[in-house]
């Protein structure tokens, strides 16, 4: 099967970014490009989630936060054990991939579309719900309960940052308007949402290809650590996703973004709470490796160990 | 409070988009009601910023102050977001029309 086009765009911007071209997709496009994958995103699952009882969801949002705990709790003394990163440090970059990228987990849904591989329809609220919990833990392992200064801020920018905002929105708005009420406004957010995840992936390989540089001179335990870390969360997603009776499409996107590290609300939130932190070094793993490592090859190892969860399933169940 | 007149300083402070709204508190409990704030990208000690995006976005406030407020303004700033964040506060003579 020929490589996805929107995953030969990331290439392009990478290969743009490493040659020193001055490509580079204006701010206020990119800001616009983003907004329009959250709210498609959310809306998606927000029609769903009007389909749904409540009671049945209710269980699996519980599951996948304990995931994202989890998920930051294990990386956590692998940095500051093994990584010898200062407790805040280890703090900041466990929290980063406890925590889930909206735009890993764009290419899994798009790589299941083109495979035509079907998934429940509301997984992106898991998106939403994996957002918060490893955010607070890295800050509660970074500063402490004790210190209540910060606190505040740390909870708006958490809940009130904008993927959080527009998330949520889109599964409010999709939610209310439902199905019918959202054919009007299908055309932008639907239709275009390949070309849109194209141009994202563009200019976020112009991003990961500058943090390439930043990556060589952490050293070698990061970039490591950007590969190894993303397979263990897949591992713990797809174990989820069983647990949760998920199907092979759910399976794959639930490991995905277990497997992904946040860029957006984790990055902003340590910048405002624990300044101490270095994005240096949160970015170039999470950007630099784990974001390019995750679509090109991740995913489909992901799709491998959710059919193989499947097939022990159908074996044992 | 009446705007300001003649003579003036011209407090610049460049730094990351991020602390916008903690700054621009800051500014505000000084008394201070008027500022400009710009996105802008360049390059300083703590590397180059881009601007392309969320994490490497910056600001540039500038605020037309008093002689009197303008020291206080810097020091406070400085103290405030001078260790973590990509910060650089310049002060110059400013003259305002009547």
């Amino acid at each position: 099967m020929p490589m996805d086009p929107v995953i030969l765009f990331f290439v392009l911007g990478v290969a743009a970014g490493l040659m020193r071209s001055e490509l580079r997709l204006p701010a206020p496009v990119y800001e616009f490009v983003s907004m329009i994958l959250l709210l498609a995103i959310g809306l998606k699952g927000g029609i769903e989630l009007a389909r749904q009882p409540a009671g049945q969801v209710f269980p699996q949002i519980v599951a996948v936060a304990i995931m994202g705990v989890s998920l930051t709790l294990l990386a956590y003394p692998l940095l500051k054990g093994l990584g010898r990163f200062s407790r805040i440090d280890a703090a900041a970059i466990a929290a980063h991939y406890g925590s889930v990228s909206v735009g890993t987990f764009a290419v899994a849904a798009a790589y299941l579309s083109y495979r035509q591989i079907a998934f429940e329809q509301h997984m992106p609220l898991f998106v939403v719900v994996l957002e918060i919990p490893a955010i607070i833990v890295g800050i509660v392992l970074a500063k402490g309960v004790a210190r209540r200064d910060g606190w505040g801020t740390m909870l708006h920018e958490v809940l009130c940052g904008k993927s959080m905002v527009l998330l949520v929105g889109g599964l409010l708005v999709g939610w209310a308007a439902g199905d019918d009420g959202i054919a009007p406004i299908k055309p932008l957010f639907f239709d275009m949402f390949k070309g849109v995840l194209a141009l994202f992936l563009l200019e976020m390989g112009l991003i990961a290809a500058s943090h390439v540089s930043g990556l060589l001179r952490q050293g070698l335990f990061l970039a490591c650590f950007g590969i190894v870390m993303p397979l263990l969360g897949g591992v713990v997603g797809t174990g989820f996703a069983w647990a949760m009776g998920l199907s092979l499409g759910g399976s794959v996107l639930l490991a995905t973004m277990a497997a992904s590290a946040s860029y957006i609300a984790a990055p902003a939130a340590f910048r405002l709470v624990v300044p101490e932190a270095k994005p240096a070094y949160s970015l170039a793993a999470s950007l630099g490796v784990t974001f390019p490592f995750n679509i090109v090859l991740g995913i489909p190892v992901y799709h491998w160990m959710a059919e193989t969860a499947q097939v022990m399933k159908g074996t044992w169940g | 409070m009446k705007p300001i007149e003649g003579a003036a300083k011209l407090v610049s402070i460049i730094t990351e988009s991020v602390v916008e709204s903690p700054l621009l508190k800051e500014i505000e409990s000084l008394g201070i009601e008027g500022y400009t704030v710009a996105d802008v990208r360049g390059r300083g000690v703590r590397g180059r910023r881009s601007g392309s995006w969320d994490a490497s976005a910056s600001i540039r406030v500038d605020v037309v102050c008093s002689e009197l407020q303008a020291p206080i303004l810097a020091e406070r700033v400085k103290a405030r977001f001078g260790q973590g964040y990509a910060l650089f506060v310049f002060v110059c003579d400013a003259w305002v029309p009547g």
